[in-house]
């Protein structure tokens, strides 16, 4: 039968993200006493165990079975706004949101609502052009640092479990950092979700895995790293395929082309390989094409495989 | 977050869903036991947990749930197995199922039909369809499923393993040449995966598949316009799933019905797009082979 006790819930919670009880129970208690909650030895305060819990990034009010939203009856709501978020169909996203603040009435005691609800009416805000690209980072930050108050995105921790709200938030972080031009803070963010995602014990279930990817592929290439972007994209294909879900997995067929005419440009691959960029942008073309991807970039990449007539 | 409980989950989905306690404990556990796990009396192990909530439809992974050291361990073998055997290292793979049976304090009939499924898989792997069928055939005994054809009109369900354990039996079956006994357990399968309300959209991953292999036996036995139709059903379903694999054989056997049947000629995006599949499946590590760009190159460079 399993077990849920704190002591059980505390030690696997830890050992599942790899932190040692010295890491765990900085500025909560010592390492000793730690030792003790997991043992089962000294029971926790209710505070003290919610402290742990939440450095680890749950949240220890509901241990049994937590749940990631307010009521999974809503799950099916917040997954068509996210979608309707993606494909940047704004009205839709105005009344899924209404709907789930006020039919579902999702609550704003819990930090990861708050974000959930806050960082969509803020990309909402943006898109009314109600707000700037300087103000709109400052209020991101603010937002995420509900859940991480003692740090900055580009130094988030690595070893907590991230949750899919605090994700999407660390991309559009690092987004509005690459267009606020401060790139190395954006750098900061992709190349630390980058060794999250490597982490063997998460699991990599979170379709916006390959929307933090993309945008730091496309940052590489767009800041002269080419070969680290097509490592990025050839990485990333290679995950999408085995994990049979491909879900823009054009855009990065089209990057590893766009970034080997960039190296031709450039002097630093012969002509010969005119080719191999031709074939990936026309691989990016006939996935585009064919599944239901949002067209909007499918103009663009017509533009580039013209561009080859004649080479 | 919701204070939702295990219970409260299971008995709210199979009250919602008209589901019998007989149905949804079949060969897991007894009635009273079910009945205990929905009033929150007592909490079933995680295995076992997941099962239920599996055959109710429910993606088990959602719910974050916690363990015993047992469970724990076994949940990280059971995460390296699978690795290893999608890699193909059948050694390592077999030493790790060992070290699982090792750490078992006491072999359940779920641990006993995961072990038999994995060596199943181990066995298929390497094209031994003989010997893999009756290690599927002891897996499924596990959780007292019977022969698939035998559950008509009666509400049956399935985890994720029990769906994966017909499947391959069924593909052994088809690779050792018994065609109806492997028809018969696609098109029970097919059946199941229509009817069932199922947000846990990991039973619907060999769906595409069954389709096919529905669509060859169609067109051997000449009803090509039913081949047809599975297939473009099966097309349809991947594409919308952002899936790909067996898309390639789905999408070559849907033209040669197009023209046997003297469809209008597939269109130059479909012949393209069935390129594009088989270049990228001969890729490596996500680059494009030599012979990929060769391929491209006698057909389609002439197009640009």
């Amino acid at each position: 039968m399993g077990e849920y006790r704190k002591a059980a819930i505390i030690k696997y919670t830890r050992m599942a993200l790899g932190l040692t009880q010295e890491e765990l129970s900085e500025n909560i208690c010592d390492p000793v006493t730690l030792s003790r909650y997991e043992n089962g030895q000294i029971d926790p305060t209710d505070d003290k165990f919610m402290r742990l819990m939440n450095k680890m990034g749950t949240c220890g009010d509901v241990f049994l079975l937590p749940v990631d939203c307010e009521a999974y009856e809503i799950e099916k709501s917040m997954k068509e706004l996210l979608y309707a978020l993606e494909e940047k169909q704004w009205n839709k996203v105005e009344n899924l949101l209404n709907l789930i603040k006020t039919k579902y009435k999702l609550s704003m005691e819990y930090p990861e609502n708050i974000q959930y609800i806050k960082r969509i009416e803020l990309i909402l805000k943006y898109s009314r052009q109600e707000i700037g690209n300087a103000d709109i980072l400052k209020e991101l930050i603010a937002v995420f640092q509900i859940t991480f108050p003692d740090c900055l995105p580009d130094n988030f921790p690595i070893k907590k479990v991230i949750r899919e709200p605090e994700l999407l938030l660390l991309y559009n972080i690092a987004t509005f950092y690459v267009i606020n031009h401060n790139i190395d803070q954006a750098l900061a963010i992709f190349e630390r979700l980058d060794q999250y995602f490597n982490r063997c014990d998460v699991i990599n279930n979170y379709k916006h895995r390959y929307l933090a990817y993309l945008a730091y592929a496309n940052l590489l290439g767009n800041i002269g790293k080419y070969d680290e972007s097509i490592t990025i994209c050839k990485q990333e294909i290679s995950w999408l395929l085995k994990h049979n879900q491909v879900n823009f997995l054009y855009n990065f067929y089209y990057n590893i082309g766009w970034n080997i005419r960039k190296k031709i440009e450039n002097g630093l691959l012969s002509h010969e390989s005119t080719k191999e960029a031709k074939v990936y942008i026309w691989l990016a073309y006939q996935l585009c094409l064919q599944y239901p991807e949002n067209k909007n970039n499918l103009p663009k990449i017509i533009e580039a495989l013209k561009s080859f007539e004649g080479s | 977050m919701n204070n939702i409980t295990f219970g409260q989950l299971l008995e709210k989905n199979r009250e919602n869903k008209k589901i019998p306690k007989t149905a949804l404990c079949r060969g897991l556990c007894t009635v009273t036991a079910l009945s205990r796990y929905e009033k929150d009396f007592r909490t079933p192990n995680k295995f076992l947990a997941i099962t239920l909530l599996e055959r109710l439809g429910l993606c088990p992974y959602k719910y974050d749930f916690l363990t015993s050291e047992e469970e724990f361990t076994l949940s990280m073998l059971r995460k390296n197995i699978e690795e290893l055997i999608s890699c193909h290292d059948t050694k390592q793979a077999l030493s790790m199922i060992s070290e699982y049976e090792k750490t078992l304090v006491k072999k359940d009939n779920l641990h006993t039909q995961y072990i038999l499924f994995q060596k199943a898989l181990i066995v298929f792997q390497e094209k031994n369809f003989e010997d893999s069928i009756p290690l599927l055939e002891d897996a499924l005994s596990c959780t007292d499923c019977k022969p698939i054809n035998e559950y008509q009109n009666s509400i049956v369900l399935f985890s994720n393993i029990e769906i994966h354990l017909y499947y391959y039996l069924a593909e052994c079956l088809y690779s050792l040449t018994h065609y109806k006994e492997a028809y018969e357990i696609y098109h029970e399968l097919k059946t199941y995966m229509e009817h069932i309300e199922c947000s846990n959209t990991q039973i619907y991953s060999y769906y595409p598949h069954i389709l096919y292999r529905l669509a060859q036996n169609e067109a051997a036995n000449h009803n090509l316009g039913v081949a047809y139709d599975y297939l473009v059903t099966a097309e349809s379903h991947i594409k919308s799933e952002y899936k790909i694999n067996y898309l390639h054989d789905i999408l070559k056997l849907k033209s040669e019905i197009e023209q046997s049947m003297e469809m209008k000629e597939s269109s130059i995006d479909a012949q393209n797009f069935l390129l594009a599949l088989e270049i990228i499946s001969s890729s490596e590590n996500g680059l494009i082979t030599e012979k990929g760009i060769a391929l491209w190159e006698n057909t389609v460079k002439q197009q640009l």
